[in-house]
């Protein structure tokens, strides 16, 4: 016995430093195990409990290798900010941020001055490494982020509303006065869709390699950029809108219209998916959590709500306005209004957002929009584009179908809808289990001459009989029914030319 | 105040010779690809496609005939000698694996409708709608190598005639006689101008015959009366049939389970029958949306392929009720008259011989 215990011990007992790195490796592993896994005690199935118990192996298998790996693939970490004493986080300014910094770092802080074609509003490539900004005057540009090299940039001599860039950095659309355009890297124009009308946003979705856009009059288009096929046309019916964000978890767009109503659309249904009454005054600014389950809007009553998706449920509202709202990949919002901006975090990671970071602009300054870099808080630069990997994109492709609120959906089993019918002996043992039920209810005694044998069980009878009533009506319909069915499959049996011959049936 | 911010200098990820390793860096973070399912679900689905695209099991056609091919044969005894005859009554020998005519006999005067090649592959036997019967020699294996015979040609040994025509013609295997199917099924030695035996069970045409490969006095044929006979050659008489609803178009015996047989019937259907118990068919091979035209076995017995007016062939396996592959092509034609099945090596080979 002590024996045993001695053992039980001295297994669970580790180094301090391999523990360390055990319960440093149990946090990662987290991050990669997608969901919880399978509860096998409620199973009753051996077979089926002994295969799900191979997969789950397989599944926390998997996840630890890709948080072993992660020490080497994934070197650096994430960046921070800390108070010490009475200090705020949000009252540190960037200038001393910017001191404080290595002198690389300290280079990612500029301004590039652009003070007469502006309000500017500015697409990422996948990789973070290209920028387009286009200015509501017409100017256009691409510039390379890593050592910023302006690539090209044209003037269009018109209003300029939106600009994104299509799956590579070599194709952006603009959003224009009367049209948006495809353009390519060198600024020749390539395609102009003139289908979408006079668009106010534009949106890209990758993965499906569709454009979508919402015009002046409210209608929403999504057009296959490969191929140039229109998906779909809907018209949102909700009144003016100029807010789209895709969310980047389910590819669902999310758009908010000037009633405070946000609606969520995929390209196959005509209808919204969602319709929800988010704000008292028209939306302004919409973003979405990468991990797809937060949402944060703002309305022009001077209210940022975050929405958990799953339910659809306010979280929390936070004071103030905001005309442009962006979360970065490691879940950080940032919110801009007039030459303010800020940005909440939820240090604590309960989905509890505070003011993390605040920064103002020169006056007279007018945000139009606030864009997170990609990878610029994680590691993860893409490089090395070839034709072969671009072919390869075009493999990988996702069919508009895809897109849908709950995209762990696809590669389940759809569940049957109606319950099926019940066969004619459970039918029938229904029957009889409730006619046993009245049969052994004793009656009461009555008064004397109402008490008599003959009446009790003319009573009985009465009583069996209501008991099947029910039954057998349901039954006689279903033969009505199916007599009926027979009927209409035998007139139709004959071609029309033959049935003046067939032979009229007396009825 | 304490601040951390990420700081990657290009120095630190370029190389700095050209032979160091370039370091590979990879973030798994699920976040940052969404939509992982349908993702993996389309690439599983494009890279089945891509396998399809990418199969190829054409491998090639033989261009010679001037007519349509109207039967095929394959010589027991040489892996690449294939016979054809065609309706103009021309015949000829192939070498598969250069792709040429070896050898092409004057044939027939009508088209031809059967061909068979002795179990010992000396000798072809021929027969047509001109209502006769010719053997040929067939070249030596080591003559056929040789590049200058492509045109050689060469006399009959023997021409029966007799008295309808003919619809289609098997060798026994491991003896001397061959049976023709027609109006009666003849059965003939190769050294007599008159069939030795002749059987006939109503006054149906019979459209194909086929020798058991196990044992070689049994026969089977099917009829334009719907129906399969199984013929003894010792008996006098036809030994059993079976009526079914539609016509059979063609028959083959599984090599490796003589007792076992599939017919290719008119209803879009094969069916698989044990020889001893004709009351039901063992198996029923369903698949193909018209008429199947013909029926051979691989040399396995594991599976056959079949040939239908739909414009397709397809590969079954001797048990399975789904078929395992299908080919269809443009150039493939509706009335296709023969299969035959190829094993080279390990690799299963299916060559197909529709109008050239």
């Amino acid at each position: 016995m002590g024996a045993k215990e001695e053992n039980g011990v001295r297994e669970n007992i580790l180094p301090p430093i391999e523990q360390e790195i055990s319960d440093e490796l149990d946090t990662k592993v987290k991050k990669y195990l997608r969901g919880e896994g399978a509860n096998l005690e409620v199973l009753q199935d051996k077979k089926l409990k002994g295969q799900l118990a191979v997969r789950e192996e397989l599944f926390g298998k998997s996840a630890k290798a890709a948080a072993k790996v992660e020490k080497w693939l994934l070197p650096s970490e994430g960046g921070y900010l800390e108070a010490e004493g009475i200090e705020k986080t949000w009252r540190i300014k960037q200038e001393s941020i910017a001191r404080e910094v290595d002198i690389l770092s300290s280079r990612n802080q500029y301004d590039i001055v652009l003070p007469e074609l502006g309000p500017y509003t500015m697409d990422f490539t996948a990789s973070g490494r290209y920028m387009a900004a286009a200015g509501r005057k017409g100017h256009l540009a691409i510039v390379d982020m890593k050592n910023m090299n302006l690539i090209k940039e044209i003037q269009v001599r018109e209003t300029v509303r939106d600009v994104v860039f299509l799956h590579n950095e070599l194709f952006f659309a603009a959003a224009q006065k009367k049209y948006p355009y495809i353009y390519n890297r060198d600024g020749t124009e390539l395609h102009c869709l003139k289908e979408h009308g006079a668009v106010l946003k534009l949106q890209f979705l990758r993965n499906h390699f569709l454009l979508a856009s919402i015009n002046k009059s409210g209608h929403l288009h999504y057009q296959d950029v490969t191929m140039g096929e229109m998906v779909g046309n809907f018209r949102t019916g909700l009144g003016h809108s100029d807010v789209m964000q895709v969310n980047p978890f389910n590819g669902v767009i999310a758009l908010g219209h000037s009633s405070g109503t946000v609606s969520m659309w995929k390209p196959t249904t005509s209808a919204p998916l969602i319709k929800m009454l988010s704000h008292q005054g028209p939306i302004s600014a919409l973003a979405f959590h990468p991990n797809g389950h937060l949402m944060a809007t703002s309305g022009k009553e001077r209210k940022i709500k975050i929405w958990d998706l799953r339910k659809f449920e306010v979280l929390q509202t936070l004071p103030g306005h905001a005309k442009t709202l962006d979360f970065s990949q490691k879940g950080l919002l940032a919110s801009g209004t007039g030459s303010f901006v800020q940005i909440f975090g939820d240090l604590s990671g309960s989905q509890n957002y505070s003011r993390y970071m605040g920064h103002s602009m020169a006056k007279g300054y007018q945000i139009g929009k606030v864009l997170f870099r990609p990878y610029e808080d994680v590691l993860g630069i893409g490089h090395s584009t070839g034709e072969r990997r671009k072919f390869a994109l075009f493999l990988t492709k996702l069919p508009p179908e895809t897109i849908m609120l709950d995209p762990s959906k696809i590669g389940t089993v759809r569940q049957a809808r109606k319950k099926e019918k019940p066969t004619k002996e459970e039918r029938e043992a229904e029957m009889e289990a409730a006619v046993e039920d009245v049969k052994s209810i004793t009656m009461k005694k009555k008064t004397k001459g109402r008490n008599k044998p003959s009446k009790k069980a003319k009573k009985k009878q009465e009583v069996v009989v209501k008991a099947k009533r029910p039954f057998l009506e349901q039954q006689m319909k279903e033969q009505a029914l199916s007599k009926k069915k027979q009927k209409t499959s035998e007139d139709v049996e004959l071609p029309s030319s033959l049935q003046r011959f067939a032979r009229k049936k007396t009825t | 105040m304490k601040v951390k911010v990420i700081s990657r200098s290009t120095d630190e990820f370029t190389r700095e010779r050209s032979q160091d390793l370039q370091r590979v860096y990879h973030n798994y973070d699920p976040t940052l690809r969404p939509q992982e399912k349908a993702v993996e679900y389309v690439r599983a689905l494009n890279a089945a496609k891509l396998e399809k695209i990418f199969a190829r099991p054409f491998i090639g056609a033989m261009d010679g005939h001037t007519d349509g091919v109207s039967c095929m044969a394959k010589n027991p005894n040489y892996l690449k000698g294939l016979f054809s005859g065609s309706m103009d009554g021309d015949i000829r020998l192939w070498d598969i694996a250069n792709r040429k005519t070896v050898c092409q006999y004057p044939g027939h005067q009508g088209a031809v409708r059967g061909l068979t090649v002795s179990t010992d592959g000396r000798i072809l036997v021929s027969c047509g709608t001109d209502s006769t019967v010719r053997l040929w020699n067939v070249p030596v294996a080591t003559l056929t190598e040789s590049d200058d015979s492509s045109d050689n040609s060469a006399e009959p040994l023997a021409v029966y005639v007799w008295k309808n025509a003919f619809w289609a013609v098997d060798h026994q295997w491991d003896g001397d006689l061959f049976a023709t199917s027609g109006a009666q099924v003849d059965i003939w030695n190769h050294n007599r101008s008159q069939p030795v035996n002749s059987f006939q069970w109503g006054t149906e045409t019979v459209i194909s015959v086929k020798f058991n490969p196990g044992e070689p006095n049994v026969l089977a044929t099917t009829a334009s009366d719907r129906s399969i006979v199984l013929y003894d050659l010792r008996m006098s008489s036809p030994a059993r049939k079976v009526i079914m609803r539609t016509k059979c178009n063609s028959i083959s015996w599984n090599p490796m389970e003589p007792m076992n047989f599939t017919v290719a019937n008119e209803d879009c259907n094969c069916y698989s029958y044990d020889a001893r118990k004709l009351d039901e068919a063992k198996y029923v091979h369903m698949g193909h949306e018209s008429a199947v035209m013909d029926i051979d076995y691989s040399p396995t017995g594991r599976e056959f392929v079949t040939g239908s007016y739909d414009r397709t062939i397809r590969i079954f396996q001797y048990n399975g009720g789904r078929s395992r592959e299908i080919y269809h092509t443009k150039r493939m034609q509706r009335f296709l008259h023969s299969l035959v099945y190829f094993i080279y090596l390990i690799s299963s080979v299916l060559i197909e011989t529709w109008f050239l």
